[in-house]
C-alpha cells in the first residue's frame, strides 16, 4: 500500500493552563492518503480544531505536542524548528479557515497577499519576478471561479462577496501546490447555495490535483456528501472511524448513532429529535472510564470506571466497551428508530390548524431603507437610493400553527419578522394581528400587543443583559409591563418550562452554556404568555446535541400552550423538521410558500428547488446525485434587483418574459401551494 | 475623492476666518490699552495715536474684523510694530526651524516607539515588554518642558556631550543637526511612549485575527507578518492620533525653543505676547492653527491610503 500523505501516531496535545496541565487530544491516530477526503466531526469542545492546529503546528502558545508523531510524507513534523515548520506550511500544507470575511487581510490587496504566499516558498536565487507570482495567482484565481481574475486581483478582500473570499483563500492555499489541505469549517458561514458551490469546487480541485484534504466540520450532511473516510471525536478522543458509507449505515459507537439521530430533517416533522442527555464534558473535568459514558445509554458500570481500548468492528476502530469480548450489557440497538415520541395526533394531522382562524396577516407589506448621505452630499442636492428589504409580502399565519420563513442572507427574513413586530416600522402596507392593524398604531397602544407577540433573538448572549442575574432576567418583562407577580414562584415555574434545574436562576449570562443561554431566552419570551412567538435562527450557533434539545422544547412548548410561531432560519433541516409550512423568500419577495411535505418533495419554484437539492443530507448514498442543482453566482444586491423576476438571472428555466414581467405570488389549481413564477410546470418533482 | 477635497479645503478657510476673528476681538477683551502697554507707561500721545491708526484700533470692531479678514484673505500678514519688517518674513525666518524640530521629533518617536510596541505585542509578559511598558507610561508623564531641562542639565552642562542652546553656526549643516538633538528628544520623549502603547495594544488585537493565523499557516516569516502585514492594519488607529498630536507637539515646541533658546515659532509666539507685539501674535496663531488643521487632513489622507476600506466622503455604512 502507497505510504499515506499523512500518518498521525498516537498524538497527543496538552495546554498549559492557570487551573493546571490539560490534555486535549488523547492517543490520536489515524492517515490520509492522497486524494482522500478524511471528514472530523464532532461537536465543538471535542479538539477537532486542536487537531488541526496540532497537524499544522500552529498550536497557541500554551500548547504542547506531548507525545506522538505526526508524519508528512514520512517525515516527522514534531522534530522540525519553527523555520523548518515554516517552510513546510503553505508549501506541503495549507489551511483555509471557517470565516472567509476574517482570513483576508483587509489593508492588503489580493494580489500583493497572493505573491507574498508564494514569496515565502521562492527562494531568491531563482528569479521569478512579481510578474510571474501574479501571473500563477490569476491562473489560480481563475481555477477557483473568480470572474475576470487578472482585472480583480488588484482589489481588496471587502470588494468581493463572501462566497468569492472563500474562493480565494482555497486559491491562496493551493498556491503552492501542497500535497495537504487542512479545511477547518470552510462552509459553515456561507449560506446553503454557496455551501454547495464551495464543496463542489473542493472535490473538483481534489480530483484534479490530488490534494489530501482533513475536513473539519460539524455538520454530518457536509461529512456524508464529500469525505471518503470519518474520523468521529469526543471529548478529545478519537471515538470512531471509519469508511464514509459504513459509518453513515452502520455506525458503531453509540456517540455516533446519537449524533445521527439528534439531525433534524423534514422526514422527522412529526416527532420529537432524539438528544443526547448532557453536554460535552469540559477538559478540566473529564470523567474517569469511557469519556462518554455519562451521557450514553449503554454505559454498564465498567464504563465509568475503565477506560476502553480501540477495537476493530468490521472496517472500523471503535473507541468502546461494547466491542470487547467481555462485555456482558446491552450489545445492538436497533439506533434508527429508538425513542422518537410522536407528537400527540392533533399535532400530526395537523387539521386544527391548517383550518383555524388568521392571527397575523400581513398586506403589502414592505419595507425600504434609505441610503444614508452625508450632511455635505444633501446640502448639494443629492440624494441616497433606498434598499427594499421586504417588497410586498402577503403572508398569513393561523392560530396554532408554524411558519418556517427561509432564504439565504440578503432575502429579507429578518427584517420582515421586525416589520410583523413592529419593531421597525413598514414603509407601506399592513400587519394585521387578530384583526386589528397594528401599522399604525402608537407606541401606547401598541404596548399591550407587544406583551402577546414576543420574539426570541438570534444570539442570546448579545440579546441577555451580562450584568443581571437570570431570575432578574426572568422577571424583567413583568417590570416592563407593571405586573405584580409572586417573583420566585415565577422564575421557578420558568425555568421548569424550559427544562433548567432551579439553580440556574443565580447565574448569570456568561456561566450559562450556549444551550442553556438561548433556553432563557425563550422563557424570557414566555414569561408574559404571549400568542405569538417569533424565533430568528433559534439554533444557530448551537451543537447538534443541544440544537435537538432546543427544537424539541419548542414544538413541546407550542402543542402545549398552543402557540403561534414564525420561525426565521437559513438551516433547511431545522426549518423542515419544525414548520407546518414554509414560506421561501428571495430579494424581499415571498416566492413559494406551501405545507411543509408538499415543499420538500414538490418545489414548484426553481429557487425552492435549488435550495432543496443543495440540502447536505447526512446519507452518503444520496451524494454527487448527478442531477444536483448548483446555482451559479450569488443573491443580488438589494440596492439594484433585477428587472422582472428577482431569481431570472440564476435560473436555468428563464425565458424573455422573466426578464420584463415580476411574477405575483398566486395560488396553483387544486392545492395550498403558493408560487411567484411564470413557469412552476417546468420544475419536476425529484423527491428527497 | 475631489468633493471630499473641497470639502475639507473650505473648512480649513473657515478655521482661519473663525480663528481671525477671535484673535482680533481677543485684544479688546485682554485689559489694558494695546497701543499704551506696548508703548510703555511715558509713551508720546503721537505715538499712541500712530500705532492706534497702525493697528486700526481707532475704528469699529466690526470694521477692524473685516480689516483682519481682508488682509488675511490678501494673505498679507501685517507689519512688525516694532521693527516695521514684514511679518511675513519673520514667520519666514522662523517656520522652518519649528517645522524641522517638530518633523524631527515625530520621526524619532515613530522611529522608536512604534518597533517599541511592535516588540512588546509579539513578546508580551517578557521582560522587555515588562520594562518598555514601565518606560513608556513614565514617557508619557513627562512632560516636554521637564524632559528638555533634565535632557540640558544632563547632556549638555554635566556631561558636555551636546551643545546646550541656539542653532549652531550659520550653514553648517552638522552643526544644526547636533543642536537639534537634544530638543528634539526632549519633544520626543512623551510621544515615544505614547506610540509604544498605542501600537502594543492595537497590535495585540491584530495578532487575534484569523488572517494572521491564516498567514502563518502560509508560512510567510513571522517577521514579514509583524512588520507589514499586521502593523498596516495596527498602524491606522494611530495616525489618527498623530493628526491630532501635531497641535499637541506645537504647544510643546513653544517651551523647547524656549529652555533652549532655539528661534521658532514658539519663540516668535512667546516674545511677541511678552512685549503685546499683536500683529505678530495673530499671525504666528493663524499660521499654528493652519499647521495643526493641515496635519489633520494629511492624517485623513493618509488613513484612505492605509485602509482600502475607507471611501472618504462617503457615509460609512
Amino acid at each position: 500500500m502507497e505510504t499515506p500523505i499523512l500518518q498521525v501516531l498516537d498524538l497527543e496535545v496538552k495546554y498549559h493552563t492557570r487551573e493546571g496541565i490539560l490534555t486535549a487530544i488523547r492517543n490520536a491516530n489515524f492517515e490520509i492518503h492522497q486524494g482522500e477526503i478524511v471528514g472530523f466531526v464532532g461537536e465543538s469542545g471535542c479538539g477537532k480544531s486542536t487537531i488541526a492546529s496540532a497537524v499544522m503546528r500552529l498550536l497557541p502558545p500554551n500548547g504542547e505536542i506531548s507525545s506522538g508523531k505526526i508524519l508528512l510524507n514520512g517525515e516527522d513534523l514534531t522534530r522540525l524548528n519553527m523555520e523548518q515548520m515554516r517552510r513546510y506550511r503553505g508549501r506541503e500544507m495549507s489551511m483555509i479557515f471557517q470565516d472567509a470575511m476574517t482570513s483576508l487581510n483587509p489593508v492588503f490587496s489580493i494580489e500583493q497577499q497572493m505573491i507574498a504566499a508564494q514569496r515565502a516558498h521562492t527562494p531568491a536565487s531563482r528569479k521569478q519576478t512579481d510578474l510571474d507570482l501574479c501571473r500563477t495567482a490569476i491562473e489560480m484565481l481563475d481555477r477557483v471561479g473568480i470572474p475576470d481574475a487578472a482585472e480583480r486581483i488588484k482589489a481588496y478582500p471587502h470588494q468581493f462577496s463572501g462566497g468569492m473570499r472563500q474562493r480565494i483563500m482555497i486559491a491562496m492555499a493551493l498556491l503552492c501546490n501542497s500535497n495537504l489541505l487542512v479545511a477547518d469549517e470552510p462552509t459553515s458561514a456561507l449560506d446553503v447555495t454557496l455551501e454547495a458551490q464551495i464543496l463542489e469546487l473542493i472535490c473538483g480541485l481534489r480530483d484534479e490535483l490530488g490534494t489530501a484534504i482533513l475536513y473539519i466540520t460539524h455538520d454530518l450532511g457536509v461529512i456524508a456528501q464529500i469525505c471518503d473516510r470519518v474520523v468521529v471525536m469526543y471529548a478529545g478522543n478519537i471515538a470512531e472511524t471509519g469508511d464514509v458509507y459504513r459509518i453513515f449505515d452502520q455506525p458503531k459507537h453509540p456517540y455516533t448513532r446519537a449524533l445521527l439521530q439528534s439531525h433534524p430533517s423534514h422526514r422527522k416533522n412529526a416527532h420529537r429529535l432524539r438528544t443526547i442527555p448532557g453536554v460535552v464534558p469540559s477538559l478540566r473535568e473529564l470523567p474517569a472510564g469511557c469519556k462518554f459514558a455519562p451521557r450514553c445509554d449503554l454505559a454498564q458500570d465498567i464504563c465509568h470506571e475503565q477506560e476502553p481500548a480501540y477495537h476493530s468492528v468490521e472496517d472500523q476502530s471503535v473507541l468502546c466497551h461494547v466491542y470487547s469480548p467481555d462485555w456482558t450489557g446491552p450489545e445492538e440497538v436497533d439506533w434508527r428508530e429508538p425513542a422518537q415520541e410522536i407528537l400527540p395526533a392533533s399535532a400530526i394531522d395537523g387539521t386544527d390548524r391548517s383550518t383555524g382562524p388568521a392571527i397575523i396577516q400581513t398586506r403589502d407589506l414592505h419595507k425600504h431603507f434609505a441610503d444614508h448621505a452625508g450632511m455635505f452630499s444633501q446640502l448639494l442636492g443629492r440624494q441616497g437610493g433606498s434598499v427594499q428589504a421586504v417588497a410586498g409580502v402577503d403572508i398569513e399565519v393561523r392560530r396554532g400553527e408554524t411558519l418556517g420563513i427561509v432564504g439565504e442572507s440578503g432575502s429579507g427574513k429578518t427584517t420582515l419578522a421586525r416589520t410583523i413586530l413592529r419593531l421597525i416600522d413598514p414603509t407601506l402596507g399592513k400587519v394585521i394581528v387578530s384583526g386589528r392593524d397594528i401599522s399604525a398604531l402608537g407606541t401606547r397602544q401598541l404596548q399591550p400587543m407587544r406583551a402577546m407577540m414576543q420574539m426570541i433573538f438570534q444570539d442570546p448572549t448579545s440579546s441577555l443583559s451580562p450584568r443581571m442575574k437570570t431570575s432578574s432576567l426572568l422577571i424583567e418583562p413583568f417590570r416592563i409591563h407593571g405586573i405584580e407577580v409572586d417573583e420566585k414562584q415565577k422564575v421557578h415555574e420558568l425555568l421548569t418550562m424550559v427544562g433548567l434545574s432551579a439553580e440556574q436562576a443565580d447565574k448569570y449570562p456568561h456561566q450559562l452554556s450556549g444551550g442553556q443561554a438561548r433556553r432563557i431566552g425563550i422563557a424570557r419570551a414566555l414569561a408574559l404568555e404571549p400568542d405569538i412567538l417569533l424565533a430568528d435562527e433559534p439554533t444557530a450557533g448551537l451543537d447538534v446535541s443541544v440544537a435537538a434539545g432546543v427544537l424539541n422544547l419548542l414544538k413541546d412548548l407550542r402543542d402545549r400552550l398552543n402557540l403561534t410561531y414564525i420561525i426565521i432560519t437559513h438551516n433547511l433541516n431545522v426549518i423542515g423538521f419544525i414548520s407546518d409550512r414554509v414560506a421561501v423568500m428571495y430579494l424581499g419577495r415571498v416566492v413559494e410558500l406551501a405545507d411543509t411535505q408538499d415543499l420538500y418533495s414538490h418545489p414548484k419554484h426553481p429557487y425552492t428547488e435549488a435550495l432543496m437539492s443543495a440540502i447536505p443530507i447526512p446519507d452518503p448514498d444520496i451524494r454527487a446525485r448527478e442531477d444536483q442543482i448548483i446555482l451559479k453566482g450569488e443573491i443580488p444586491s438589494p440596492r439594484n434587483p433585477p428587472a422582472g423576476c428577482p431569481f431570472h438571472p440564476r435560473c436555468r428555466y428563464a425565458e424573455k418574459r422573466c426578464g420584463s414581467e415580476i411574477p405575483l405570488l398566486r395560488v396553483l389549481p387544486d392545492t395550498n401551494h403558493q408560487v411567484a413564477c411564470h413557469f412552476p410546470e417546468k420544475v419536476q418533482a425529484r423527491p428527497i | 475623492m475631489r468633493a471630499y477635497l473641497l470639502k475639507r479645503v473650505l473648512m480649513t478657510i473657515l478655521v482661519l476666518i473663525l480663528v481671525t476673528i477671535y484673535l482680533t476681538l481677543l485684544i479688546h477683551i485682554v485689559p489694558g490699552d494695546p497701543a499704551k502697554s506696548l508703548l510703555g507707561p511715558r509713551a508720546n500721545p503721537e505715538r499712541i495715536i500712530k500705532i492706534r491708526s497702525a493697528m486700526n484700533l481707532d475704528k469699529p470692531v466690526l470694521t477692524q474684523i473685516g480689516l483682519a479678514l481682508g488682509s488675511l484673505l490678501r494673505g498679507d500678514l501685517g507689519t512688525d510694530l516694532f521693527t516695521g519688517r514684514s511679518i511675513g518674513e519673520l514667520i519666514r525666518a522662523a517656520l522652518p526651524h519649528t517645522l524641522i524640530l517638530a518633523w524631527t521629533s515625530l520621526s524619532l518617536a515613530g522611529l522608536i516607539g512604534i518597533p517599541l510596541g511592535v516588540y512588546s505585542a509579539t513578546h508580551p509578559d517578557s521582560w522587555l515588554d515588562r520594562f518598555t511598558a514601565i518606560i513608556s507610561i513614565s514617557f508619557i508623564t513627562v512632560p516636554s518642558y521637564v524632559g528638555g531641562l533634565f535632557l540640558l542639565l544632563l547632556f549638555a552642562v554635566k556631561f558636555q556631550w551636546m551643545p546646550s542652546i541656539g542653532l549652531g553656526e550659520t550653514g553648517d549643516v552638522l552643526d544644526y543637526l547636533k543642536h537639534l538633538i537634544l530638543p528634539a528628544s526632549a519633544l520626543a520623549i512623551t510621544w515615544i511612549g505614547y506610540l509604544a502603547r498605542l501600537v502594543r495594544a492595537s497590535l495585540l488585537e491584530v495578532l487575534n485575527q484569523t488572517y494572521i493565523r491564516a498567514e502563518m499557516a502560509a508560512g510567510i516569516p513571522l517577521r514579514k507578518i509583524y512588520y507589514r502585514f499586521a502593523l498596516k492594519n495596527a498602524i491606522i488607529p494611530t495616525v489618527a492620533v498623530l493628526g491630532l498630536g501635531v497641535g499637541n507637539l506645537m504647544a510643546g515646541a513653544v517651551f523647547v525653543e524656549l529652555i533652549f533658546t532655539r528661534p521658532g515659532m514658539g519663540s516668535l509666539i512667546y516674545n511677541a505676547i511678552q512685549a503685546r507685539n499683536y500683529p505678530v501674535v495673530r499671525a504666528g496663531v493663524l499660521v499654528v492653527a493652519f499647521l495643526f488643521v493641515a496635519a489633520n487632513l494629511l492624517a485623513d489622507l493618509l488613513y484612505t491610503y492605509l485602509d482600502p476600506r475607507i471611501q472618504l466622503g462617503k457615509a460609512r455604512g
